[in-house]
């Protein structure tokens, strides 16, 4: 009942995002709705950790970290294309997610977030004083002729088509996860690990397979960004403050929602972004402390995030309108 | 169809049951009682493979399961209705009951079990698209046993069913666990409502920290002196 005017609002904003770069001219607003787009696909592959599956990790940037680095490696040593260096980088960060999660699926609550923000730290270091992959002063792509082979384009425009197509396969994939087996096993881990075992769920085996696809959809994003910028270091791709990033994004949006991290993104990146504009170097800080209010004030009142309103929201209107309709039908 | 002997289970090295063995016959109703921290819940959950053994042996069809993953477990035929419910409060009625028949390969054995269990749960029927969270506690109750029923097991566990239920859900909740016997499923149940529970029981054990004092068929330990001061307060 709720599924119909939910659907087509749905499809209603994907076609405005479709046809807004002919209407938004300046650069600045497309490159905010790009990195938005970014942060919502990023959003989005924590959620499938750590909204679905419950499983919260704060080394996230380590995936994205991977993408980035394989991309680009695979480019500047091997000459392929970034779009065979993405897959590869997620295949890596697959990888690397499996043989991480092993051990540190055998802890638990904090324990576990504390090893995964031990991981991302390590990777971090690893990276800055690894000199192959250009250590901490990083590795410039260099530039070619453009073209969607070499993911190089002049412009905002390729690159916010590009973004929005990355984030809608990660929408659909979560659609049909959370509908399938495997996210009622990841809702059914989060709600209650020992249920669920009692169930029958292999719990190790299917908190790995949610942390390989929120790995696979972070290291997609690496490699984007780095061919966005077209330069990444460890302070840009393997930041501490990226990993808090793409976790604070659901938590506002609404955890374990398909379209939650979308909305979080929409509220969080242009709110930062804004701040910093204006504020220039002296608010630096600042939009963090936003930040960290906003996730104080979703935590004590409105755990479900902004997702939690929404659909509180169409819930209501769906009995009231119920109500109005029988009234109308006894009145007739 | 289910022997355990001289089983052995604790809590980080601490035994909390010290050997205890006992048989569950097919098609039977045994029924394990005890006071609060005799270790009821704690063979429960050694069966299904939540609790690894510290000793002991526990076959199951001919099958040596001690120590078997969770999932083996429920595979084999044994399902595990934990106490307290535990249903999944954030998910609905329906996904509830999905999660416990993902090991049901068989899609038709799948729409059978589901019509079984809509049969026997009405109103989990009117409910499925409810969270489960918001049902009453014995709703929550019948939907944490048709959920358990939902991966078509031999033997069910259940554990303390009637924990904080009203007296008159009490007696409904013992006429679905004969219905439950009457399918052909064997049932270990373990209780602290000791009259209602041995008058069900084919086979009962009483069990005071850790160990076995008592066993026999169910209306025979209603006369026992032992369960009479002990547990019936007369």
């Amino acid at each position: 009942m709720l599924k119909n005017p939910y659907s087509l609002l749905i499809a209603l904003i994907f076609a405005v995002l479709l046809i807004l770069p002919a209407l938004v001219a300046q650069t600045f607003y497309l490159h905010i709705l790009i990195l938005v787009f970014l942060y919502a696909l990023l959003g989005g592959a924590w959620n499938i950790l750590g909204g679905y599956a419950g499983q919260v990790s704060l080394g996230h940037a380590l995936y994205f970290g991977i993408g980035a680095y394989s991309s680009t490696m695979l480019m500047l040593e091997a000459g392929l294309s970034p779009w065979i260096g993405m897959f590869v980088g997620m295949l890596l960060s697959v990888s690397v997610s499996a043989i991480l999660g092993y051990p540190c699926f055998r802890i638990k609550g904090h324990y576990f977030v504390i090893a995964t923000i031990a991981l991302g730290e390590i990777a971090f270091v690893l990276f800055t004083n690894w000199q192959w992959v250009g250590g901490a002063v990083g590795k410039h792509i260099p530039l070619l002729p453009p073209g969607l082979a070499v993911f190089q384009f002049t412009g905002k425009i390729a690159y916010y088509y590009i973004a929005l197509f990355f984030l809608a396969v990660q929408l659909v994939f979560t659609w049909f996860m959370q509908k399938s087996y495997l996210g009622y096993y990841f809702q059914a881990i989060r709600e209650d690990e020992d249920t669920a075992r009692s169930l029958g769920i292999n719990i190790t085996r299917y908190k790995m397979a949610a942390m390989a696809f929120s790995a696979a959809f972070m290291a997609a994003g690496g490699t984007f960004y780095a061919q966005y910028l077209l330069y990444i270091d460890p302070e840009s791709v393997l930041p501490n403050v990226l990993s808090t990033q793409v976790c604070l994004i659901p938590i506002l949006g609404g955890l374990g929602t398909v379209f939650g991290p979308v909305i979080g993104a929409f509220v969080m990146f242009p709110l930062s972004e804004f701040i910093r504009a204006s504020l220039g170097g002296s608010g630096n800080a600042l939009d963090l402390i936003i930040y960290g209010l906003l996730i104080m004030i979703f935590a004590i009142a409105k755990p479900t995030g902004i997702m939690g309103f929404i659909t509180e929201l169409i819930r209501h209107r769906a009995t009231a309108s119920k109500a109005a309709g029988s009234e109308e039908r006894a009145g007739f | 169809m289910l022997q355990v002997s001289d089983l052995k289970l604790g809590y980080k090295g601490i035994l909390a049951i010290r050997g205890v063995s006992f048989t569950v016959n097919k098609g039977e109703i045994t029924v394990i009682i005890g006071a609060n921290g005799a270790g009821k819940s704690t063979i429960m959950k050694g069966i299904s493979g939540l609790l690894p053994a510290m000793g002991g042996s526990i076959t199951f069809e001919g099958i040596d399961i001690v120590n078997t993953p969770p999932h083996e477990i429920v595979k084999a035929g044994i399902a595990h209705v934990p106490e307290g419910r535990m249903t999944f409060a954030n998910m609905t009625v329906e996904q509830n009951l999905a999660l416990g028949a993902f090991v049901v390969d068989n899609s038709a054995r799948k729409e059978e079990l589901y019509a079984g269990v809509y049969e026997m749960f009405p109103i989990l029927k009117e409910r499925l698209a409810q969270k489960a969270g918001t049902l009453s506690g014995g709703e929550q109750q019948m939907l944490a046993i048709a959920r358990g029923l939902m991966s078509d097991p031999k033997l069910i566990l259940l554990d303390e069913p009637s924990l904080g239920l009203a007296p008159m859900l009490v007696t409904q909740i013992f006429q679905f666990i004969r219905t439950i016997r009457e399918l052909g499923k064997t049932i270990l149940l373990v209780e602290q409502t000791v009259h209602e529970a041995l008058e069900l029981a084919d086979r009962a054990y009483v069990l005071q920290t850790g160990q076995v004092v008592i066993e026999g068929a169910g209306r025979e330990l209603l006369g026992s002196e032992l369960v009479k001061k002990a547990y019936l307060g007369i």
